[in-house]
C-alpha cells in the first residue's frame, strides 16, 4: 500500500528541494552554534568565558563559510581565510583526520598576532570533505610585554611567537613538543594552554555534526543544498544593492596617530561604488601601513566592507559565503588594512571600528534614511598587568572592553553605552567577578553625562569609569578617535571622543595617550571615559519635552540643553521655559 | 482525604486537572483564559469539571501573571537603593549587541528608569569585608523622597552583598520601617550569588512583580473563599517545585515560567512511576515549543535566565527549568522568502485568526494546516469534534505558498512539518547534545496540543527509540502541577580550592544553608523533620570560569567526599566537553542548597485490561496519510480513549485522541500500559 510522491523520484541528482536546503541550514547553525557553546564553557581566560573574545565555524573544503556561531563580527568574516592560506601554504595532501592545526598570520588572516586560529579538516570515506574552525584571543604568546600589546613594538616577533599552519594534533594525538613550547613561551600558561583545549573540544565538536549531517543525506545533497543556499543569500543581498541608487560614493576620517609618530593623523579614506546590484568597496586611497602597530592584514580590510555589506543588505540572516558574493572589496597590498611583514598589529582594534564607520559615511550619501551617524568608533583599551597580592604574587593580564555611545538614526534616538560595532556580541566582565579575579576596585561607572552628540535624534551617551589598582601594575593604553570625534550626519553634531587619564590622589588628571609608558599603584585612580555617538538631524528641530527628559534623567546638563539644543530649562526647578526656547531657537535660525 | 486540584492559566486556554482521592479518579478540563479577570477562566473550569471547591484540599496554581507583567511593563513605579558609584550598571546590562549586523539595534528597557534608581554611601570588598561604613542617614533621605513620589515597590541591591549581606538587610529594614507601603525586595534574600547586573535585574523585576502578583494572589484567595474552598493555596515555581501563597507573594520573580514548569514537573513524576532516569519533556503549543531533559531522574535547572530572550530580554538569577523554547508551534506560518525559500515561523497566526483551516479568517497556511492536508489530523474530529476544521481552506493557504517554490500543495504541506521537525529538532538538540547528551539514551515525553502529533517523526529524526504519550497531553501542565514537591532554594557564592577546604567547613557551609530551609520551611508550618534537602556545588578548574553543578553528599564527613567531588566534576566536565584535566585544580564556586517537601501524587487509575489487539470500538476506519519520508500509507485509524491495557498498535496507523493526533510510523510500535500511557518503540531505534 505504498507508492511515492512525486518530488522524491523527481529529485535530480544536482538539485535538491527547498525543504532538505532548510533543513540543512539549521543543522550547519546548530553544528556553529554548539562549538561555540562548548568553547566558551569550557574555556579559562575571562576575556573568553564572561566576553567571547572568540568565534567558530564550519567550512568547505575550499574554504567558504557554510555557517557561523554569533560573536565578534570581525571575527567572523575572515575565518575562511585561515583555512584558505592552510590550503594553500600546507596542502590538502599533508593534512590526515584528526589534525588540529594553528595560525595566527595576520598578514593573511587580519586582525592580530594574539588571535589563534585552531582549524581541523574533516574526512569522511578518505576523502577532505570540509573544515571545523575556531578563533579565540590568546592571553600571551610570549612576546615583549604582557598580553603582546604595546605602542613600543615594531616587528611582528615582538608581539609573540607565530604560527603558521602548524600542527597541534597530529592525527588526533597531541604534539607534545608543541605543547611544552607553548607553556615554556608565555606568561599565564594555565589560562592559554585551557584555551587552546577548550578550542580543540570545539573543533571535535563541529566534526562530528558535520559528519552526522553528511551521513544523514550523503555528501551530494549536501553540497546541492549549499550551493543553493549561497544562491540564496546572494541573490537576497543583490536586490538590496539594486535598491540603492547607482554612484560613487566617498568619505575620509582621520586617525589621531600611529603611537609612534605622535600627532600625525592617518587618512582613513574609502569610496563605495553602486552598480546595479553590486558594491564595490575601495580601499585605494587608503594609509600606507604604519611604523606604529595599528596595521592588519588583508582579511581584517576585506571583513570591514564585508561587515558593513551585510549590516546594510542582510543583518539578520546568520552569514554564509553567498550573501558576500555581490560585494567586491579593491584592496592593494601594503595598506594599513593590508599590511604586509613586518609590520606591527597588535593594536589592530583601532583602525576597524574608524574604517566602518568612514564606509557608513560614505554610504548614507547614498542611503541616508538606512545608515546611523558615528559611533564612538574605537576598542578604547587599557591592558593591565602585573603581580596579584592577594594570591601569592601570582601573574595577572587583564582588560575589560569599554562601551560607548551609538550614532543616532534617522528616526530615533542612539543607544548608550554599547560595546563597538567591531567587538558585536561581546560581554563586560562583571565588577564583582574582576574584583574577585584581579587586583582592581572599580570606584564608580556611570553613563557619561553631556558626551552625546546633539541632533534632531541624539546619539548614545559614552560611559566613565574610575578604578583603582590594588598592586602595582604596568598599563598599556590605546585610546583612538580624537581628532575625528564621533560625527553627526544631515546636521547632527560630533560627540565628544574617547579619553583615558590618571589621577593621582594628591595631584591633577593627566591624559594618557597611545605609546605613553604609565605604571599605576593604588594612590591614583584611572579613568576611562568613552564618546558617545554622533546626531542625526539639526538639534535645534529636536522636541525641547525629550530634551527636558534627557535633562530630568541627568543624562545632560541644563547648560547644554541651552547649548546645544537651543532649550531654555530652570536650573532650580527644572521647568521647561518654552516662550524663551522659543525665542532663543528663533534667533539661532536666523543667525 | 479530598481532592487535589491544579489550575494552570495559560495564553490561550485555561487548563484544570484534579484528582479525587476517595475515588481515584483524575478530571480535566479547558475554558478559554479570560485576560481582563484571570480568574474567571478558573471559576468556569470548575464549573465544567463539576469540582467543588469545598472540597478541595490542596490547590496548586501556575499563571502568566508574572511574564505577563514583564513582557508588558505593567508594573508600578518601582526604585532601586544601589552602592554609591553604581547606579547605572543597571541601565549598561552586558553592554553586549546579540543581533551583532543590525546597526538598528535596541537594548533592554530596564523597568526603573534613572531617576529612581538612587545610590547609598557603602563599599563592600569582594570578601564582604567592610571598606566604607553605611550612611543609613543617606538612606533615610533616599527613603522619604521615594515616599512622596508615590513609590509601590523598592529593590535593594548593593555590591558583593552576597558576600556579606548586613549592609543590604540594614536598608531593607529601613525601608520597611519608612515606607510600609510599599514591597521591598532585598538582593541577598533572593539569592546570594555574584555578577551585579543580573543580580539587580533579578531584585528589581521581584520588585516591581510585587505588588502586581501580590494583588492577583489575593484575589485569587478571595475568589477561592467565595466558593468556600478551605485548603491550602500552593504557586508553582519556574524551578519545577511549589512554594506556599505567602512565598510566592515574597518573592513573585520565582514564577514567572509556571505554567511550562508544570509540564516538566509532570515528566519527572511520570518518568519516576515509570521507572525512566533519563527523559526529554517536549510540549508544542501553539506558537513555540519547548523541551528540557530529565538526566537521571533530575531535571536540568538554570539560573542564567533571560525574561523575553536573550535579545532584548532582562536576567533573573534564580532558578527556572532549563527550558529550551523555539518559534514553532502549531500556529507557526509557513512563507517564502523574497528568493524563493521556503521558511516555517516564527511568526504565528495565535488562536485568533489561528491556521487557516479553523475558518476564522486566517489566509496564511500553518503548521497545523500542513497536518490536515497530510492526512494526520483528521478535519472532523479535531478537539473531539467540538471544532470541525476547514480542509478546503487549509489546502487553499498551503497551494498559495507551493506554487511560489514549485511544489504542489501535498509536496508543500509535507515541506512544512518536515521543516517544522528539523526547527524542533534544534530544540531538542540544544537541551541534549549540546550539553554532551546523546539522544539515544533519553526517552521522549511529548505532550501540549502538538506533541504528540511530531513526536514520532522528531524520534526517528533524532533516533530517539522511545516515545511516550501521557494520559491527558493537551492538560498535561496542569497535571504535572499535581506532581510536584515544596521546593525552597538557597545560593552562597563562596569561591573556595577544593584542595585547601577543610571538609568540616563545607559541611558548615551547607548546614548553614540547610537552616535557613528549615526557618522557612517552619514559617510554612512544614515540620523541620519532613523535608530532604539537595545540595549542589558549582565547580570548576582553577582559572577556568564556567561552571558545572556537581551533587554534595548528605553529610561531608572528610577527604575522600571532597575528593569525590572532584572527581565527579572530572567526569562531568569530560562528558560535556570531551576532555578533562585530573591533575589540575578545582574550586567550588556556588553552594546551592534545594529543600524539598515531598507532596501526596495522584495514582493512576489502572486501565481495564485486553489483549494484544484493540477492540472494536476503538477502530475508527482507515484513512491515507503522507508521511515525511513522501510516502503514502493506508493507516488504521483508533481511539485512543477506547483502547485497552495491553492493546498493541503496529504502523503504520494514527491514534486520535480529544485534543490531539499520534501518527505511529511504519514498523513503530504502539503498546498502551497498564494506566494508559502511551508509549511508542520508534523502528530501527536500538
Amino acid at each position: 500500500m505504498t507508492e511515492t510522491v512525486g518530488t522524491r523520484a523527481a529529485v535530480d541528482p544536482v538539485t535538491v528541494d527547498p525543504v532538505t536546503i532548510e533543513v540543512v541550514r539549521h543543522a550547519l547553525l546548530a553544528g556553529a552554534e554548539e562549538m561555540m557553546a562548548n568553547l566558551k564553557r569550557a574555556a579559562y581566560g575571562a576575556h573568553i568565558y564572561e566576553v567571547a573574545d572568540c568565534v567558530t565555524g564550519l567550512f568547505d573544503a575550499e574554504g567558504n563559510t557554510l555557517a557561523l556561531s554569533p560573536g565578534s563580527p570581525m571575527m567572523l568574516v575572515d575565518l575562511g581565510a585561515v583555512v584558505r592560506d592552510g590550503l594553500q601554504k600546507l596542502g590538502r595532501a599533508r593534512m590526515r583526520p584528526g589534525d588540529v592545526l594553528a595560525s595566527n598570520d595576520p598578514y593573511t588572516l587580519g586582525t592580530h598576532s594574539s588571535n589563534m586560529a585552531l582549524y581541523s579538516p574533516i574526512f569522511l570515506d578518505g576523502q577532505l570533505v570540509a573544515f571545523t574552525a575556531t578563533r579565540a584571543h590568546w592571553i600571551d604568546t610570549g612576546g615583549s610585554v604582557p598580553g603582546g600589546k604595546s605602542f613600543d613594538i615594531s616587528e611582528i616577533w615582538q608581539e609573540g611567537f607565530q604560527f603558521r599552519h602548524i600542527k597541534l594534533f597530529d592525527r588526533g594525538e597531541p604534539v607534545e613538543d608543541f605543547m611544552r613550547f607553548i607553556a615554556d613561551n608565555v606568561r599565564v600558561p594555565e589560562t592559554v594552554l585551557g584555551d587552546m583545549r577548550a578550542q580543540v573540544a570545539a573543533c571535535r565538536t563541529g566534526e562530528r555534526r558535520y559528519v552526522a549531517l553528511l551521513e544523514k543525506f550523503g555528501v551530494p545533497t549536501v553540497e546541492a543544498a549549499v550551493a543553493e543556499m549561497f544562491r540564496q543569500g546572494e541573490e537576497l543581498a543583490r536586490r538590496e544593492v539594486a535598491q540603492m541608487p547607482d554612484g560613487s560614493y566617498s568619505a575620509e576620517a582621520l586617525l589621531d596617530d600611529d603611537g609612534v609618530v605622535l600627532g600625525k593623523h592617518i587618512p582613513i579614506r574609502v569610496t563605495v561604488v553602486i552598480r546595479g546590484s553590486e558594491m564595490v568597496v575601495d580601499y585605494t586611497e587608503m594609509s600606507e601601513q604604519v611604523p606604529g602597530p595599528i596595521n592588519t592584514g588583508v582579511a581584517s580590510g576585506q571583513g570591514i566592507a564585508c561587515f558593513v555589506f551585510k549590516a546594510v543588505t542582510t543583518p539578520h540572516d546568520p552569514p554564509h559565503e553567498g550573501h558576500f558574493r555581490p560585494l567586491r572589496v579593491i584592496l592593494p597590498p601594503g595598506k594599513i588594512i593590508s599590511a604586509q611583514p613586518p609590520a606591527p598589529t597588535c593594536w589592530w582594534s583601532k583602525v576597524t571600528n574608524t574604517t566602518m564607520d568612514t564606509i557608513l559615511a560614505a554610504l548614507a550619501q547614498a542611503i541616508p534614511e538606512r545608515v546611523p551617524a558615528a559611533h564612538f568608533g574605537d576598542i578604547p583599551l587599557v591592558m593591565l598587568s602585573g603581580r596579584d597580592p592577594r594570591h601569592g604574587g601570582k601573574k595577572f593580564i587583564f582588560f575589560n572592553p569599554t562601551p560607548g555611545g551609538y550614532g543616532a538614526r534617522p528616526y530615533e534616538d542612539g543607544e548608550s553605552c554599547t560595546h563597538s560595532l567591531h567587538e558585536g556580541d561581546m560581554l563586560n566582565v562583571p565588577i564583582e567577578v574582576e574584583e574577585h579575579e584581579f587586583p582592581v576596585q572599580t570606584e564608580y561607572v556611570t553613563v557619561r553625562a553631556d558626551s552625546e552628540g546633539a541632533g534632531r535624534y541624539r546619539g548614545g551617551f559614552g560611559y566613565e569609569l574610575c578604578f583603582r589598582m590594588l598592586a602595582d601594575a604596568q598599563i598599556f593604553v590605546g585610546v583612538e578617535r580624537n581628532t575625528c570625534p564621533p560625527w553627526g550626519i544631515a546636521g547632527g553634531q560630533a560627540a565628544e571622543p574617547n579619553t583615558f587619564v590618571i589621577r593621582p590622589d594628591s595631584g591633577a588628571e593627566r591624559v594618557v595617550l597611545k605609546g605613553q609608558h604609565v605604571r599605576l599603584d593604588s594612590s591614583m585612580v584611572s579613568i576611562m571615559r568613552s564618546g558617545g555617538g554622533g546626531g542625526y538631524g539639526d538639534p535645534l528641530a529636536r522636541e525641547p519635552e525629550r530634551v527636558l527628559e534627557d535633562v530630568r534623567l541627568g543624562y545632560i546638563s541644563v547648560e547644554r540643553a541651552r547649548s546645544a539644543y537651543g532649550v531654555v530649562i530652570d536650573p532650580q526647578t527644572l521647568a521647561l521655559d518654552a516662550a524663551a526656547t522659543e525665542t532663543l531657537r528663533r534667533a539661532r535660525w536666523s543667525g | 482525604m479530598g481532592i487535589r486540584l491544579a489550575i494552570d492559566i495559560g495564553g490561550t486556554f485555561t487548563d484544570l486537572a484534579a484528582y479525587v482521592e476517595e475515588t481515584g479518579q483524575l478530571v480535566f478540563t479547558k475554558s478559554s483564559t479570560t485576560p481582563r479577570e484571570l480568574t474567571e477562566a478558573m471559576v468556569r473550569c470548575l464549573d465544567k469539571a463539576g469540582v467543588a471547591a469545598s472540597g478541595v484540599e490542596t490547590f496548586i496554581h501556575g499563571s502568566t501573571i508574572g511574564i505577563n507583567t514583564i513582557i508588558q511593563r505593567t508594573g508600578p513605579p518601582t526604585a532601586l537603593i544601589t552602592t554609591k558609584g553604581f547606579r547605572d550598571v543597571y541601565e549598561m546590562g552586558r553592554r553586549n549587541r546579540p543581533e551583532i549586523y543590525d546597526l538598528f539595534f535596541h537594548r533592554p528597557r530596564p523597568l526603573v528608569p534613572r531617576d529612581l534608581r538612587y545610590e547609598v554611601v557603602e563599599r563592600l570588598s569582594s570578601e564582604g569585608q567592610v571598606k566604607v561604613a553605611l550612611d543609613e542617614q543617606q538612606v533615610r533621605d533616599v527613603l522619604r523622597q521615594m515616599g512622596q513620589r508615590g513609590i509601590a515597590a523598592v529593590a535593594v541591591c548593593l555590591l558583593h552583598s552576597y558576600a556579606n549581606p548586613d549592609h543590604e538587610q540594614r536598608v531593607g529594614a529601613l525601608a520597611r520601617e519608612l515606607l510600609p507601603e510599599a514591597f521591598v525586595s532585598v538582593s541577598s534574600d533572593i539569592h546570594r550569588e555574584y555578577r551585579e547586573y543580573e543580580r539587580t535585574s533579578t531584585t528589581v523585576m521581584n520588585a516591581y512583580l510585587g505588588p502586581v502578583v501580590g494583588r492577583y494572589l489575593q484575589r485569587l484567595g478571595e475568589r477561592l473563599s467565595e466558593l468556600r474552598f478551605g485548603g491550602r493555596i500552593l504557586i508553582m515555581q519556574s524551578s519545577g517545585g511549589v512554594m506556599s501563597l505567602d512565598a510566592a507573594a515574597k518573592q513573585p520573580v520565582r514564577i514567572i515560567e509556571s505554567g511550562p514548569a508544570g509540564g516538566v514537573a509532570g515528566t519527572l513524576y511520570l518518568c519516576e512511576q515509570l521507572g525512566y532516569r533519563n527523559a526529554i519533556a517536549f510540549d508544542m503549543g501553539g506558537t513555540t515549543v519547548k523541551a528540557c531533559l530529565i538526566d537521571n531522574g533530575r531535571a536540568k535547572v538554570t539560573t542564567d535566565y533571560y525574561v523575553g530572550g536573550r535579545v532584548t530580554g532582562l536576567p533573573a538569577q534564580v532558578p527556572f527549568l532549563d527550558l529550551i523554547e523555539i518559534g514553532a508551534g502549531g500556529g507557526s506560518l509557513a512563507w517564502v522568502d523574497p528568493v524563493g525559500a521556503l521558511r516555517v515561523g516564527p511568526l504565528s497566526a495565535g488562536a485568533d485568526p489561528g491556521p487557516a483551516c479553523y475558518g476564522l479568517g486566517g489566509s496564511e497556511p500553518t503548521v497545523t494546516d500542513a497536518n490536515v492536508l497530510v492526512g494526520k489530523i483528521d478535519p472532523a474530529r479535531f478537539l473531539g469534534g467540538e471544532m470541525p476544521l476547514d480542509r478546503r481552506l487549509a489546502e487553499e493557504a498551503v497551494a498559495r505558498v507551493g506554487q511560489r517554490v514549485g511544489l504542489d500543495p501535498l509536496q508543500t504541506a509535507n515541506g512544512i512539518v518536515r521543516i517544522a521537525n528539523a526547527m524542533m529538532a534544534r530544540a531538542i538538540s540544544k537541551v541534549s547534545v549540546e550539553r554532551g547528551y546523546d539522544p539515544r539514551d533519553f526517552a521522549l515525553v511529548a505532550y501540549g496540543g502538538g506533541g504528540p502529533m511530531h513526536a514520532t517523526a522528531l524520534a526517528r529524526e533524532l533516533q530517539i527509540p522511545h516515545v511516550v504519550v501521557p494520559q491527558a497531553p493537551a492538560e498535561f501542565s496542569a497535571l504535572g502541577m499535581l506532581c510536584t514537591d515544596l521546593r525552597h532554594d538557597f545560593t552562597r557564592t563562596a569561591p573556595t580550592s577544593i584542595a585547601d577546604l577543610p571538609p568540616a567547613e563545607l559541611e558548615a557551609r551547607f548546614a548553614a544553608l540547610e537552616l535557613a530551609a528549615a526557618e522557612q520551611l517552619a514559617a510554612e508550618g512544614v515540620d523541620g523533620a519532613r523535608f530532604a534537602c539537595v545540595r549542589t556545588a558549582d565547580v570548576r578548574y582553577v582559572g577556568q570560569f564556567h561552571t558545572i553543578g556537581i551533587g554534595v553528599p548528605s553529610r561531608v564527613a572528610g577527604r575522600a567526599d571532597l575528593d569525590g567531588i572532584s572527581q565527579r566534576f572530572h567526569e562531568a566536565h569530560d562528558a560535556a566537553y570531551g576532555h578533562a584535566a585530573p591533575r589540575e585544580a578545582t574550586e567550588i564556586i556556588n553552594l546551592r542548597l534545594a529543600a524539598l517537601v515531598r507532596l501526596a501524587k495522584p495514582q493512576f487509575p489502572p486501565l481495564e485490561r485486553d489483549g494484544q489487539g484493540p477492540p472494536p470500538a476503538a477502530y475508527l476506519g482507515r484513512r491515507r496519510v503522507l508521511w515525511e519520508d513522501g510516502s503514502w500509507h493506508d493507516c488504521p485509524i483508533y481511539e485512543r480513549e477506547a483502547l485497552r491495557a495491553g492493546n498493541v498498535v503496529v504502523g503504520p496507523a494514527v491514534v486520535h485522541e480529544r485534543a490531539s493526533v499520534i501518527p505511529i510510523g511504519p514498523h513503530d510500535r504502539l503498546e498502551v500500559d497498564a494506566v494508559g500511557h502511551l508509549h511508542i518503540a520508534i523502528h530501527g531505534g536500538k
